[in-house]
């Protein structure tokens, strides 16, 4: 198998940091090269030296045998390299064929833009990479897994045949992660070779032909799957032993704390998003929702955190009525809340991280006496609360924007454990956090269950749901098909209901 | 001496790092030789590969009697922690070593490798702090305040009324006709002419605003040797139009800042004037017989409660609807103007009897706000500039220190976390637009109470606009409007000397208004000019979301 590229020694210093040191790099033809580290590995910087985004101070690129000199983008695009990148660069009012057409645009006649040639290059392209992209759609309209396909096209059509990809999964749910693979699986079939970057150890093992994993700009080593486990990968990545499963001893439910009764809902579209749902989720025990994005989760917690009104139904917490509550009602009524888009949702991001720590407790006593904030106080216990849950940070008056994904995760789960709880609704808790976050937060998850607190833990993480939860129910659209004990459900059992198929039709 | 700096010393201990190589240990060099210079301390570098020396030099220099220990290495950190507890008076700092120690006197700075750049920054700040609550002196607040504020924050609208008048001068010169016949002589007396122009309108200016200095010399002068008060009056007479002009300024400026804190763009703060006083008015020349410690207050707060109510139903139509405050608050400002033209025409339900002018009844002089100098009707600064003062205090402290405010700043900047940590949005929406048209309302009222003594029925102020322009100069914080609101003050108030005693169109102190918003507002312009390092700290969000951005 032939060599399509090859970087010799890689070395690029910013001010103050060496983001890659002496980095070697080899893509095989037709191959996927999985490049894996944390966040700040200086993957990253890598591919975008390749994609000529950045010049390296050292080091050489080497693309078909030939060495090569990348200075911009449209250098890298003439030798064949074309990048996706993580946050998708679309027009979102512009078509598909627009959108591809951008920065390239074919002319007719002189000077008259010529839509129908570029809409006919890019079907053809979608029929042979079975892409299933109208051109005529727009944007704004279409899904995230198909945005992303958009943007493969755009490779495609300027004839690149290395592919970088960055982190293309982190967007993606578990059926579009598939769906995905196969795309994959096809453009390798044409002779294309990728660079896959991810910090997802499993993606890594499925699709990748060679790993190199980097760590602190560093190669710290390269593998292939068939020779590796994902325990050697992560402490390769992390630079320690990593627990991967976690122990959990057996759970002890008592009394219910959360009852849910044919709950009803809907979408910001006005369509119905939760039909009817029943379940209850006792002390002590962790009831994990499964289900593809979409299904519903999203408008389920929103319901039961008092952040959207309920069409129907009963929600009651601590065997109180709380159905249609406000969101301090529910709070108060000793229910914490970790949500989905945790910039968006759970914190304020320009704050500071002591601000952040109270933000649903800053009028209750300590930290309010009379009509005062009592700022040292806050300070004080911000302090504390940063020792207690490993939260790196510089200090506590600093904006809390300012940490990483995984240290912000942590202020939120330092905020609502802090505070005495019952019930505790945790949404995609560890999404897009590192390997050593995941970890912390998981084994916070298990420790306030053992504590006998109530968890309801919604995730589209088929690994977390089936390492964490007691009990498993899967949500599809909008409906729970099915909750069952997740010590004797096989991943097979739930990818089935997860795709709506029901034991009895089976 | 020797004693003095020994006590005042701050150690920075790297390992196998470089202070000019660009890397960890240059950046937190810088860091730390900025709070040593800051802070009038000596710095010394103990930099070493051997770890036993390492050891001893760290002893020697803390027998010596340091303030502060930094350590820029994995290793270093792991053996300052051995003396942690034998120095707890002493500030360690370990960076890229998260410490096993639970001590008050020792933090871990983390460094992520993209983010190096910010370790001098994070360290200095974080050495400031530390170093302050180890003194725990009566100026902690106030430098952390200075610290919050950061220098920056400070000295780019200097610098931006700075460039402005320099700009300004530009225009004055290049419109003055003498300058041109001037330079037809020739360019050495064009060019003096042209300073001449510019020289004639800035002192103009600043007799006008502030006094003429050779006034105030001679009027203290007399006073000192016992003469009368009357000059130092006169002699003061332009400072004090200054502050009158001024205290319409600080609340609608205030009023605007509120709102942008709570995410609201409030435009109306016009109308809300003219309701405030419309209000104030009413209450002041039609309740007759009362004390004045009850009429004044009466008439004062009717102000507030007019301009809050006229804001609040903006406030309350974006809670129940979403209706766009800026639409609304437009809208209504036609609503007061002509409410007001309808109130006060000749015969109106609101105008003086047997007037011909469309104007109120004068207010009673219980309720007027009184001025410091009755017997001089000229001086027209009254105590409304207290109350002004008064509510820049009372607006800081709701907004930065209540849990009233921090509701409202949380929903300014996150009105989605609001939400899920269980504030109510839209009640918050109401009182933030009912809080800042009431202070508005309070401009109205110090007009018609304090310095008209009667409400006429077009007093096109344009207050609410120029009040946009003081919260974005003053970044929204009540201090900086102040400090806007006086600098436009001595503005307006210095415009009309100049136009008399200089012939400079008032209209270029509108210019040189914009001239600072513009510069203010494009920070990078003023950093790219002096050259400034961008400090990339982002302040809390004070600017309203977009049209869309709204829930």
């Amino acid at each position: 198998m032939s060599t399509v590229l090859e970087m010799r020694g890689i070395t690029k210093a910013f001010p103050g940091v060496l983001a890659n040191d002496q980095i070697d790099l080899k893509l095989n033809e037709g191959e996927v090269l999985a490049l894996l580290g944390e966040n700040g590995a200086g993957k990253s910087t890598l591919m975008n030296i390749l994609y000529g985004l950045y010049t390296s101070d050292e080091g050489e690129i080497y693309i078909r045998g030939s060495k090569v000199d990348i200075q911009d983008p449209s250098d890298a695009i003439d030798l064949g390299v074309g990048m996706v990148h993580q946050h998708f660069m679309l027009v979102p009012v512009l078509t598909v064929t627009e959108n591809v057409m951008l920065g390239n645009e074919p002319i007719r006649n002189g000077l008259l833009l010529d839509r129908k040639k570029s809409a006919g290059k890019i079907k053809e392209i979608s029929e042979q990479y079975q892409l299933d992209v109208d051109p005529e759609s727009y944007i704004k309209d279409l899904p995230v897994g198909v945005q992303q396909r958009v943007e493969i096209i755009k490779l495609l059509y300027r004839e690149a045949d290395i592919l970088i990809l960055d982190e293309p999964t982190a967007v993606l749910t578990p059926q579009e992660i598939e769906e995905f693979f196969k795309i994959i699986r096809t453009l390798l079939e044409d002779g294309k070779s990728i660079i896959f970057i991810t910090h997802k150890l499993n993606e890594v093992m499925e699709i990748a032909d060679q790993i190199a994993v980097l760590r602190m700009g560093r190669k710290v080593g390269t593998a292939v799957p068939s020779e590796t486990t994902e325990k050697e990968l992560a402490s390769m990545m992390v630079g320690r032993e990593v627990v991967l499963q976690i122990e959990k001893p057996p759970s002890k439910p008592e009394d219910k704390v959360l009852e849910v009764h044919d709950l009803e809902a809907m979408d910001d579209r006005g369509n119905k998003a939760v039909g009817g749902v029943d379940f209850d989720v006792r002390e002590g025990e962790i009831l994990g929702i499964a289900g593809v994005q979409g299904n519903g989760q999203t408008e389920l917690v929103q319901v039961l955190t008092g952040l959207r009104k309920p069409l129907g139904g009963q929600v009651m917490i601590n065997g109180k009525e709380m159905t249609g509550a406000s969101p301090r009602k529910i709070l108060d009524a000793q229910v914490a809340h970790v949500p989905e888009d945790r910039q968006q949702d759970g914190l304020v991001l320009s704050f500071p991280v002591s601000d952040n720590l109270v933000l649903n407790t800053y009028a209750k006593s300590p930290f309010t006496k009379g009509f005062t904030m009592q700022d040292e106080v806050i300070r004080q216990t911000a302090r504390e609360r940063v020792k207690e849950f490993d939260v790196r940070t510089p200090g506590v008056m600093i904006p809390v924007g300012n940490l990483s994904g995984g240290n912000q995760q942590k202020v939120i789960v330092a905020r609502e454990f802090s505070r005495p709880i019952k019930l505790l609704i945790a949404a995609q808790p560890t999404r897009g956090l590192d390997v050593g976050s995941i970890e912390y937060i998981h084994e916070r998850l298990i420790e306030k269950r053992d504590d006998g607190t109530a968890i309801l833990l919604v995730s589209t993480e088929l690994e977390e749901i089936m390492s964490l939860s007691d009990r498993i129910a899967v949500m599809y659209e909008g409906e729970i098909l099915d909750i069952l004990p997740a010590e004797d459900v096989t991943r097979e059992e739930l990818g089935l209901l997860m795709a709506g198929v029901k034991k009895e039709e089976n | 001496m020797t004693e003095r700096e020994d006590q005042m010393k701050l150690g920075l201990i790297t390992y196998g790092g470089d202070i000019q190589g660009g890397g960890l240990a240059q950046y937190a060099y810088q860091g730390a030789q900025r709070v040593a210079e800051e802070r009038d301390l000596s710095l010394q570098v103990v930099g070493t590969d051997e770890p036993d020396q390492v050891r001893e030099e760290i002893q020697e220099l803390l027998e010596k009697g340091v303030t502060g220990v930094v350590t820029t290495s994995l290793h270093t950190g792991q053996i300052i922690e051995e003396f942690v507890e034998s120095y707890p008076t002493v500030t360690f700092v370990t960076i890229n070593y998260q410490p096993q120690l639970d001590s008050e006197n020792l933090t871990g700075l983390p460094v992520e490798l993209q983010k190096l750049e910010e370790l001098e920054e994070l360290l200095a700040a974080h050495l400031s702090i530390q170093l302050e609550a180890d003194q725990r002196g009566f100026f902690q607040n106030l430098r952390l305040l200075l610290l919050e504020w950061n220098l920056q924050s400070v000295l780019i609208p200097v610098l931006a009324i700075f460039t402005a008048l320099i700009v300004g001068a530009l225009f004055i010169a290049g419109f003055d006709p003498e300058v041109w016949a001037a330079f037809q002589d020739g360019f050495g007396v064009g060019m003096n002419g042209a300073w001449q122009s510019v020289v004639n309108a800035y002192s103009a200016l600043w007799n006008g605003s502030i006094g003429n200095p050779q006034k105030i010399i001679s009027a203290i002068r007399t006073w000192m040797s016992g003469g009368g008060t009357e000059d130092l009056v006169s002699a003061f007479r332009p400072l004090m139009e200054s502050l009158r002009v001024s205290t319409p300024y600080i609340f609608t400026g205030l009023s605007v800042a509120l709102g942008f804190r709570a995410g609201l763009f409030n435009i109306g703060a016009e109308g809300q004037y003219f309701i405030g006083g419309l209000t104030s008015v009413f209450v002041g020349y039609s309740v007759q017989g009362l004390p004045w410690y009850i009429h004044l207050p009466l008439a004062v707060g009717a102000g507030f409660l007019g301009g809050a109510f006229w804001a609040g139903i903006s406030g309350f139509l974006k809670a129940e609807t979403g209706a766009h405050e800026v639409i609304t608050t437009i809208m209504l400002n036609y609503i007061a103007y002509n409410l007001a033209e309808f109130l006060l025409q000749v015969g109106g339900p609101m105008a003086r009897p047997d007037d011909p002018r469309p104007i109120s009844p004068p207010v009673s002089p219980s309720a007027r706000l009184q001025q410091f100098f009755p017997d001089n009707p000229a001086i027209r600064i009254n105590i409304g500039l207290f109350l002004a003062f008064f509510m820049v205090f009372v607006i800081w402290y709701i907004l930065f220190k209540t849990p009233i405010g921090f509701e409202l700043r949380t929903v300014g900047s996150s009105p989605r976390a609001a939400k899920t940590a269980g504030m109510n949005i839209g009640w918050n929406y109401i009182l933030a637009m009912g809080l800042s048209g009431g202070l508005a309302g309070l401009a109205g009222g110090h007009d018609v109470l304090g310095v008209l003594g009667y409400m006429p029925n077009s007093f096109r102020s344009g207050y609410g606009f120029d009040a946009i322009a003081l919260a974005l100069l003053g970044k929204s914080h009540p201090v900086g409007v102040l400090m806007a609101s006086l600098l436009f003050g001595v503005l307006r108030a210095g415009a009309v000397q100049m136009q008399g005693a200089a012939n400079v169109p008032v209209d270029i102190i509108s210019v040189l208004q914009g001239l600072i918003i513009v510069f203010v507002a494009a920070p990078e312009m003023i950093r790219a000019l002096y050259r400034l390092r961008d400090s990339g700290q982002e302040g809390e969000t004070v600017l309203t979301t977009g049209w869309s951005g709204t829930e």
